[in-house]
């Protein structure tokens, strides 16, 4: 008797659009997200604060590459729903991320910390179901 | 069986009436496919943009403090005694590495945004030059030769639009008019002209659609690098005037700073839709004329002098920026 494997749920093709529209609403926030980095960027310069205008400058270049990824995307082959659903879940979440951080800007250290959070959630949602170029 | 009767019966008619000679649609035919070799270039153009832009972007962040550009270990090949290189992977993607952490947090390695666009604008200009042949075709053999070639192309743009494989047919070539010359080689070629735009006409609807949609997401990628490019060379700036860099220094960054900007504006406003809508439109029109004889050639010109008109704007417009 061979050992019982437990049968993995299959992916359907309603997640894989479903997640295909969180990514690219996903994109679609980013860019706004961008903008805002870059606007307070602008801000720091004008300030004279270059040290800001640096930190800024690498989220913003960060927040790019991802943006470039997300618009090539290419999913990875994801044969299990359940993860399938974790990642689903895990843009959602980036995306409500998004519109708290450029709603919510009361102070720069605070925005940028959160834009950093973002970035680094987003990272690994991007590692575990893109093709990453 | 149907398609040869149909043909040797109007051929028939044309010998026997001796009337007007079909039109040759000649100029048209050139002036679409040179609009269609101009497009083909314009992708060309933007994907070898979007690659210098990719890696500037990547390389920036490299640049920046705290990170290294590493050239992977695996970036050569072991011989193994014989001269013969073994099967060790090879790796030469450069990497970014922060110096912090030791972490390779990007490997540059570049991948279109839009890997079969050249590819599809491509067997749009195989397809045209055929058109060109069969207008040009001297005899029967040039005829036959032509078409094959348009043939060819359909068959490729059939797969690469719609992913089925099938080879196209237009009816062979009537054994009456193997040695067909004169009317009866304008008739003969008129048909098969007709023929084979009449085939391709909703693939190259399809084909203008997914180019259109294609040069949108080109514009959009590459206006998202670049625009980013400039923010981290605004910063440069600024940086050079704090460290009290000389002037012409400052002078030089400054200018390619603002010229950078002015040519981004100009590529991000653009217009990638219209000269595929205009693609579809001129196509159309060619197939209009030839279906319909009694429409002036010169309807089907104006639309085909339209498409080259906005392939023209769209050239100049995606001109590449820095």
């Amino acid at each position: 008797m061979g050992k019982k494997h437990k049968k993995k749920p299959t992916v359907d093709s309603k997640d894989r659009g479903q997640l295909s529209i969180q990514i690219d609403i996903c994109a679609d926030k980013l860019s706004e997200l961008i903008g805002v980095v870059r606007k307070q960027k602008n801000e720091a310069l004008v300030r004279g604060d270059l040290v800001e205008a640096d930190r800024l400058d690498d989220l913003s270049l960060d927040l790019t590459d991802q943006y470039a990824v997300l618009i090539r995307h290419q999913l990875q082959q994801i044969d299990n729903s359940t993860l399938m659903r974790k990642t689903i879940r895990g843009f959602a979440g980036v995306n409500g991320k998004i519109d708290s951080a450029i709603k919510e800007i009361k102070e720069l250290t605070a925005f940028a910390n959160a834009v950093a959070s973002i970035a680094a959630i987003l990272d690994k949602l991007i590692t575990s179901s893109l093709v990453k170029i | 069986m149907r398609g040869v009767t149909v043909t040797v019966i109007s051929l028939l008619s044309v010998a026997m009436t001796g009337c007007a000679t079909a039109p040759s649609y000649q100029k048209q035919v050139s002036d679409l496919s040179d609009a269609f070799s101009k497009m083909k270039s314009s992708f060309d153009a933007l994907a070898e943009d979007e690659r210098q832009t990719f890696v500037s972007l990547r390389t920036k962040k490299g640049l920046r403090e705290g990170y290294l550009i590493l050239i992977p270990d695996k970036c050569y090949q072991e011989a193994n005694g014989r001269g013969r290189p073994t099967t060790s992977p090879f790796d030469c993607r450069p990497q970014i590495v922060s110096k912090a952490t030791r972490e390779v947090v990007r490997t540059i390695e570049f991948s279109s945004v839009v890997p079969n666009a050249t590819r599809l604008a491509g067997i749009i200009v195989d397809y045209a030059a055929g058109l060109v042949s069969i207008t040009q075709s001297k005899d029967i053999a040039d005829l036959k030769d032509a078409v094959g070639k348009a043939g060819a192309a359909i068959s490729k743009l059939q797969s690469d639009v719609t992913g089925a494989s099938t080879s196209a047919s237009f009816g062979a070539i009537t054994g009456f008019a193997t040695f067909a010359i004169g009317k009866l080689l304008d008739a003969e070629r008129f048909e098969l002209l007709k023929g084979v735009v009449e085939s391709a006409d909703p693939l190259v609807a399809d084909a203008a659609n997914l180019l259109s949609r294609d040069a949108l997401k080109f514009q959009k990628s590459l206006v998202a690098q670049k625009s980013e490019l400039l923010s981290l060379d605004n910063t440069q700036l600024e940086h050079l005037r704090n460290e009290n860099a000389d002037q012409a220094t400052i002078a030089k960054a400054a200018d390619s700073l603002v010229a950078s900007a002015v040519a981004l504006e100009q590529f991000a406003r653009t217009d990638v839709i219209s000269p595929f809508k205009k693609m579809r439109e001129a196509h159309g029109a060619l197939l209009g004329g030839l279906r319909n004889p009694q429409i002036p050639p010169e309807v089907a010109f104006r639309q085909i002098s339209e498409f080259v008109d906005q392939i023209d704007k769209l050239r100049k417009g995606l001109e590449p920026t820095k």
